[in-house]
Formats: structure tokens, sequence, C-alpha cells
């Protein structure tokens, strides 16, 4: 077996993934352990396909989402985005967090409030992710800068469904 | 997901919604997000000359376990001293609301807002005790 969801599919380590290439792949592994490939195996031979086909939908799932696979990348690295249990985030980015949110709840009827702060939160989305592919590209030196930006990522990711779900009310 | 009844109360009718003015002295401001599931929080406090929590207002924008879990907290809060209320664990609030293990983290975050917003008021007594 593959030591993690990137030799699984013989991609290199890393943030830059070509996706086209790994759906390639992903398709080209998941036809060789198809069940029908299998039906005249013996239970063994289909117990260990079923298992190879979890595994590379499990890696796929984890390498084509960009947060996904960035807090992939630092588990890899021993280190913990700790998304659960540490709730000290900073002071500055929680009242933005905050402001936008109030913001959504006062102004999701009107569509230039709407237009504005889907701007705001696409160009924010844009230079975190851009931040992050810096600082995973640098090692363990950008580490603890990348847990912060994948922790961030998630409350922005958190509003773009919250945007979302607003324009389908509208 | 099903949420308990004690969850739902505190959902449709949430206890001590809305905010204080931060810059008040004898305010204190917890402000903690979850990662996990993106839910902002943040809870005030009002503190007596005595070091008593005379009320709570908390803002949360999250599930209903997180929105629950901070309005359970305005009211435990409340009458308080500051120790008492920093004594409060997540595991009382995950237990009064019979929160799934799924949303324990929901109780983690009304804990630890807690606990900043007393960090928040001593800071600001001590800062305005050392000025004086």
């Amino acid at each position: 077996m593959a030591d993690n969801h990137f030799e699984l599919f013989g991609l290199p380590v890393g943030y830059q993934v070509d996706e086209r290439e790994l759906a390639r792949r992903h398709r080209e592994l998941m036809s060789a352990c198809h069940p029908d490939r299998f039906a005249q195996g013996s239970a063994q031979e289909r117990r260990l396909a079923v298992q190879k086909s979890a595994a590379l939908n499990e890696a796929l799932k984890v390498l084509r989402d960009p947060i996904a696979r960035a807090r992939y990348l630092l588990e890899l690295a021993g280190v913990s985005t700790e998304e659960e249990t540490d709730t000290v985030m900073d002071p500055a980015f929680l009242v933005q967090q905050m402001e936008w949110r109030e913001a959504l709840e006062a102004g999701h009827e009107d569509p230039a409030q709407m237009a504005s702060l889907t701007q705001e939160w696409a160009a924010l989305m844009a230079a975190k992710e851009q931040e992050l592919a810096g600082q995973l590209a640098a090692g363990a030196a950008g580490h603890a800068q990348a847990r912060r930006l994948v922790r961030e990522l998630q409350f922005l990711r958190r509003f773009g469904d919250e945007l979302d779900e607003a324009r389908l009310e509208i | 997901m099903a949420y308990g009844t004690k969850v739902l109360d505190h959902y449709e009718n949430p206890r001590n919604v809305g905010s204080f003015d931060k810059n008040d002295p004898s305010i204190g401001t917890g402000m903690v997000g979850a990662p996990a599931c993106g839910d902002v929080m943040k809870l005030q406090i009002r503190v007596n000359d005595e070091g008593v929590i005379e009320e709570a207002r908390f803002k949360t924008y999250g599930c209903g376990s997180a929105i629950a879990s901070s309005s359970l907290l305005t009211e435990w809060v409340k009458g308080k001293t500051l120790e008492e209320a920093g004594r409060i664990k997540n595991t009382d609030i995950a237990e009064e609301l019979a929160l799934p293990p799924v949303k324990i983290h929901c109780s983690v975050l009304a804990e630890d807002a807690i606990k900043a917003a007393i960090a928040d008021y001593r800071k600001k007594s001590g800062d305005s005790a050392d000025a004086a």
C-alpha cells in the first residue's frame, strides 16, 4: 500500500496538484480495481479490490480540495490544525468575520450589498489561498502560517456557503 | 440531525442575545471561533465592583448547538463571581444540552468564550488600575 494519498496516485507530495491529471489517474486506478474484474476471483481478492477503491476515493476527496489538501500536507509533516479544539484566532480576523455575518444578515435582500460582500469575500479567499500556497512551498518554515491560513479559510468557506444560500433565497 | 429539546428551546428562544459597548470598563468581551465549522461567537459580561457578573450577552453565528451553548452559558454566568464562572466546563454544557459527540466542540467554544471574556475584563480593570 502507498504511504500517503499523493503516492497512491503516483503524484509528488506538494500543494500544487494538476487536477485533471489527478482525475485521470483516479479513473484509471479505479477501473483496475472494479468489482467486475474480480467476479471470478477469491473472496480475499474481492475484499482487497473494495478496500483499494475506498482508499482511492478517500484520497481523491482530500487531494482535489485545496483546504483539505493543505491540512493533509500539514498532517503529514506532524502539524495538527486542531480545528475542533483550538478556538483562539486572530481577534481582528474574528471581528471581520462577525461583521461580514452581521452585514449578510442585515443586507441579504439588497443586491448591491450582496454584490459588495461577495466581492470582498472572493478577494480575501483568493489572497489567503495564494498566501497558503506560498507558505506551504516554504516547507517547515511556513508551517505555522499555513496552519493559521487553513483555519481561517474554514471560516471563509463557510461564509461562501452562506452567501450561496442567501442568493438562493432572493 | 435531530436536536434535543433543550437545544431546540435555546435555539428557538435564545436568551440574552445582543451586545454591550466593548469599550465600557465594566464589560468583558470574549471573541472565539471554531474552525471545524466556521462558527463565530461573541460573549460579553457586565461585571460589578464586587466581581460579580450582573448580565451577559451573546452573538453567535453558527449551528443550533453553538447558539444553544452560548445562550445557556449567559443564563448560567449571571450572578456568578468571575472565579465561579471561570470554572464552568464544556462538559457541563454538553451534558445539560445532551449534545451528541460531533457537537461537543460547540460547548468547547462556549467555555473558551467565557474564559476569554473574563480575561478581557481582568486585563481592562488591571490596566485602568495601573493608569489610576
